[in-house]
């Protein structure tokens, strides 16, 4: 909205005198917290977050395995009470405080939190942020649909055994066909003889593109035909699945009926204590009980896998390392479907007893005690969310486990928090009462704290043109963000695909005159990742503003004073600060290299399709990182990383991410961290533009709120005096 | 006049469905999804998401259900799921229709006011400063007078809360600056109205019978010239009250406006489709109460 670009020069004019930007909250109630929190959040369940406004709330709810220090964000004891290390460097083990209760009064135990990130990683549950649980050992293949336990044995190996799905006969058709006279739309999926043949068994008539409940009561209609080999694509189907063959009713474990559920219900099973299987219902959005009489495997007899056996993890990480150089030759297995199951307890995490975790991770990650902090590994209620399914964090069915409980929520208006009297460390929690507004307009927000409605204004929440006139206020503040703004280089263009390019391109740009027209105090960066990281320094930096240099690199690549140099685009999404920032770039790169760029503006929806379908040949960028690790800005350009999005490989730059997961030295980790700087910075995929800066309004009267990296803020520290 | 009402009130569903298909098709069209973010997810992820909503469906089969759910209310937001629409719609709504009767209120008693004084007063200076005035309140933007408000009467004089919706306080300023613009055009539009009225037989022969002043302008003209203002009151009061998107950023009321611009940009496509059928309801039902209405403020208009 071009308008809004106004608002906030025209509230300039009203700049207070003052020592302070916010009236004086000083006749505010004592032990009562209001601040605004940002857009309304989408979800108040840990394990589907992922927006900031979000994780602010649940984590007033929910308590973590570790808790972030309110000042340098190191873990301290949350459900955990301690922790130690295993020799290897690559796992943890955690002690779980005995005090810990639900708010519905069940004790916090290991189950809980287990049940919670299988809820993060199993696909069904459509978590978007899974890939924070990744370090755990197979929890990649596991969010994948490809890690189960045998159910019987195969082969001499027993049932009960972790095994790694390496291919099925199961494939999407990547574009229609036609197969015994019937069209067969493109995303089906269709079945090969075995895995690896290229004879696709296609079932029209009953072909769906989602897979499961197709495939039941289908038979009859089968219609086999080839299939061309490129018109398949690799899939896996979400086991764990199973359909209904009739209409039973789902059960509570006091018997009583929570819901109706017809025949073809997709569920997932949860375990199978004689002659009952306890289930979760997908579409109703509810666990209980069924008889295990009634449930049919859709793929049993249909779809095979070829598995690698599992070796047992090494759960106290004190094994001499294996004879180097003799890589072990995996055990492969050819399974039909109805002799897998998928089982948490294929992951690296084992219970020993009720209060005890002991968790493996697949490398080395010395950031993992704080990822424990983190939204996602918040251990939701297990029963809420039986009970209630997506439901379950409306106020009057919530249960939570932290600090703060939830007493009134208004959808874009408010949350009201109370204090939770019987969390674990209730007595140190000053405030009692905290009232956080969900109000997305920057100049509302900081109107609403100028006229003293709240305490204090969150991380970035005000518009950044008010900055020049905040800059000596006491109560504004200015800190580091561990985030980065960056451009991508669509490296697939044939005149992106020179180093020597994209480095001229850089070398191009002097970044003190964007920080000048951005005018939010930004940190002008020449490389990814930001400064100020415990144990990494200020990173590397990469080549700095020298357009000589830029002019000579470029007649090296080919276009001498940018002959020849096609025209590029940069591409942003609607913001006018990205536009500013474009055009500056744009005018910089005609000045010092004399080629001709477009700016292009898209709407936030349609600029991410572009981005993700490298549909661009420069595009804005930025990265917020989830923990303090360089590796969090540093794994994004990993080949196919998710987020990679330029196209740009490297099989060193892999590799370097790689030893940083096996080395447990963190000084060797550091060091190995930044070679891998160093090589990004010699290929710049990316152009590194500047570093963001989380700037703040408090009242002084505020205690115990810190500027952090991460805009964390545990509010059972803090406490105002007034 | 049963028969007219309930034939228009039939009409209402076909004329709903076709709205929300033609919404849904131009929905299609738009890129990207509900669930593109700037952090990618799997591939597995992703798929399991478009099933559960539909969105691996054809496009009809995705249209029907999503209908099917807004009518039986259990159709959820896609950006939002542990909420329905109906739920989203219904915790807003309340508020829009508050705001929105206030802003009306404001309009009517200021409008017709100043639209009767500028016609009894033709050509002079109260003519002038009133119509000055309408015409100022149709020009200004409400983007631009919220922030004035605010900056005047909440950061400067302190009269009121800059923004939120809580308590009578709160409400003054958003329902000042919804209802200027509805103001002036109501102004403007009792003006003419009178102007035409006044000359007419009807009310030189209720003058002639000696009644007062104030009788003759407000039983008779009024009558007969608030007819174009009722006609501007149906699809204005349809608007006023499903909420504005500006007023409700600037002053962070929690109405429906925000819906209809937020969900189409985050292809929040049932949410779309609810705030849709919602609104064209609303706007069929005021049109057919101005068709009503003539039947009181027109003898000679009859409905058949």
């Amino acid at each position: 909205m071009a308008p809004s670009a106004a608002l906030p020069l025209l509230l300039l004019g009203c700049a207070p005198t003052g020592p302070r930007f916010g009236l004086s909250r000083a006749d505010g109630p004592i032990d009562e917290l209001v601040f605004n929190n940002g857009a309304e959040p989408e979800f108040l369940d840990p394990t589907q977050a992922t927006g900031h406004p979000d994780s602010r709330v649940i984590g007033a709810m929910f308590d973590g395995l570790t808790e972030y220090h309110p000042e340098d964000l190191s873990p301290q004891p949350g459900l955990a009470e301690r922790w130690e290390v295993h020799p290897d460097g690559r796992g943890y083990t955690f002690h779980l405080r005995h005090d810990a209760v639900w708010s519905d009064g069940e004790p916090i135990t290991a189950h809980d939190v287990v049940w919670s990130w299988e809820h993060v990683l199993h696909p069904v549950f459509l978590s978007r942020y899974a890939q924070q649980l990744y370090m755990v050992e197979r929890a990649e293949p596991y969010n994948q649909g490809r890690v189960f336990v045998l159910r019987e044995d195969v082969d001499g190996v027993p049932a009960g055994t972790a095994v790694l799905a390496v291919d099925t006969n199961l494939r999407r058709l990547a574009e229609g066909v036609t197969v015994g006279g019937t069209a067969v739309e493109a995303g089906a999926t269709v079945l090969l003889d075995a895995p690896g043949s290229t004879t696709a068994v296609v079932q029209a008539g009953c072909v769906d593109a989602s897979d499961l409940p197709a495939l039941v009561g289908c038979e009859g209609a089968r219609s086999e035909g080839t299939v061309a080999a490129e018109a398949l694509e690799p899939t896996w189907p979400v086991r764990g699945q199973r359909v209904l063959s009739r209409a039973v009713d789902l059960l509570d474990d006091q018997d009583g009926v929570r819901a109706s559920l017809p025949a073809g219900t997709e569920v997932v099973v949860l375990g199978e204590p004689g002659g009952r299987a306890k289930v979760q219902a997908l579409q109703a959005e509810r666990a209980g009980w069924v008889p295990a009489d009634a449930l049919v495997d859709p793929h049993a007899g249909r779809v095979r896998y070829r598995v690698e056996v599992l070796p047992e993890l090494d759960w106290e990480g004190d094994d001499p390392p294996s004879d180097a150089g003799l890589p072990v030759e995996p055990r492969l297995l050819e399974v039909d479907a109805g002799q897998l199951r998928t089982d948490v307890a294929a992951l690296g995490l084992r219970i020993p007893d009720d209060h005890t975790l002991v968790v493996r991770l697949r490398g080395t990650a010395p950031y993992f005690l704080t990822l424990t902090s983190h939204t996602t590994l918040r251990p939701a209620p297990r029963r809420a969310w039986e009970a209630h399914g997506s439901r379950w964090t409306r106020p009057e069915h919530i249960v939570t486990s932290g600090p703060f409980r939830l007493v009134a929520h208004e959808v874009r208006d408010r949350f009201e928090f109370e204090r939770n009297e019987d969390w674990w460390g209730v007595g140190r929690v000053a405030l009692r009462k905290v009232t956080a507004y969900s109000i997305d307009n920057l100049t509302t927000s900081a109107n609403l704290y100028r006229a003293g409605y709240t305490d204090l204004v969150v991380a970035n929440d005000l518009p950044s043109e008010f900055i020049p006139i905040l800059e000596d206020k006491e109560d504004y503040a200015v800190g580091p963000s561990l985030a980065a703004y960056f451009y991508r280089l669509n490296t697939t263009r044939p005149e992106l695909q020179d180093p020597r390019v994209r480095r001229a391109l850089s070398m191009a740009i002097d970044r003190r005159d964007i920080v000048k027209v951005t005018k939010a105090g930004q940190l002008p960066a020449s490389h990814l990742v930001p400064p100020g990281l415990p144990g990494y320094g200020d990173g590397v930096a990469g080549p700095s503003f020298d357009p000589e240099a830029a002019r000579a690199l470029l007649a090296e690549a080919g276009y001498p004073g940018g002959q020849g140099f096609p025209e590029i685009s940069i591409l942003y999404n609607t913001l006018e600060s990205h536009k500013l920032i474009a055009a500056v770039v744009q005018a910089q790169w005609k000045e010092h290299l004399g080629i001709a760029v477009q700016l292009e503006n898209r709407e936030w929806k349609t600029y991410l399709k572009a981005v993700h379908a490298k549909d661009y040949d420069v595009a804005r960028a930025g990265w917020i990182g989830d923990f303090v690790d360089p590796l969090t800005f540093l794994e994004l350009f990993i080949t196919d990383g998710g987020n990679n999005e330029t196209g740009w490989s490297d099989p060193e730059y892999d590799r370097l991410i790689y030893a940083s997961s096996q080395t447990p030295d963190p000084e060797e980790r550091m060091a190995i961290l930044r070679k891998a700087e160093a090589l990004l910075n010699e290929a710049m995929p990316i152009i590194p533009i500047y570093t963001y800066v989380n700037y703040a309004l408090t009242q002084p009267d505020v205690k115990g709120w810190h500027a952090n990296v991460l805009d964390q803020h545990p509010w059972q520290v803090v406490s105002l005096d007034r | 006049m049963t028969t007219f009402v309930a034939k228009r009130l039939l009409q209402i569903v076909p004329l709903v469905v076709l709205l929300a298909l033609v919404t849904f098709l131009l929905l299609q069209l738009a890129p990207g999804g509900p669930f593109d973010a700037e952090r990618s997810f799997p591939p597995e992820i992703q798929r399991q998401l478009e099933a559960r909503f539909q969105l691996d469906q054809p496009w009809y089969v995705q249209f029907g259900s999503y209908m099917a759910g807004l009518a039986d209310g259990t159709l959820p937001s896609l950006k939002r799921p542990g909420l329905t629409v109906g739920e989203l719609i219904g915790s807003s709504f309340p508020v829009s229709l508050l705001l929105g009767s206030l802003a009306m209120a404001f309009a009517l008693a200021l409008g017709i006011t100043s639209g009767i004084i500028g016609a009894l007063r033709q050509n002079t200076i109260w003519d002038w400063s009133t119509m000055s005035v309408a015409l100022v309140g149709i020009s200004v933007p409400n983007f631009v007078l919220g922030p004035l408000l605010v900056l005047c009467f909440a950061l400067g004089l302190g009269w009121f809360p800059p923004a939120r919706w809580d308590g009578p306080a709160t409400w003054v300023l958003p329902a000042i600056t919804l209802g200027l613009a509805y103001a002036a055009y109501i102004a403007r539009l009792t003006r003419a109205g009178m102007l035409e009225v006044i000359r007419a037989d009807f009310v030189r022969t209720a003058r002639a019978k000696g009644l007062a002043e104030h009788v003759v302008v407000l039983r008779h003209a009024l009558r007969g010239a608030l007819a174009p203002v009722v006609t501007f009151l149906g699809p204005a009061t349809a608007q006023i009250i499903t909420g504005t998107v500006v007023i409700e950023k600037v002053f962070q009321v929690p109405g429906l406006g925000y819906y209809f611009v937020q969900s189409a940009l985050d292809r929040d496509y049932s949410m779309v489709l609810g705030v849709v059928c919602f609104y064209s309801v609303i706007l069929m039902v005021m049109n057919l109460l101005v068709d009503v209405a003539y039947t009181w403020l027109d003898p000679r208009v009859k409905l058949a």
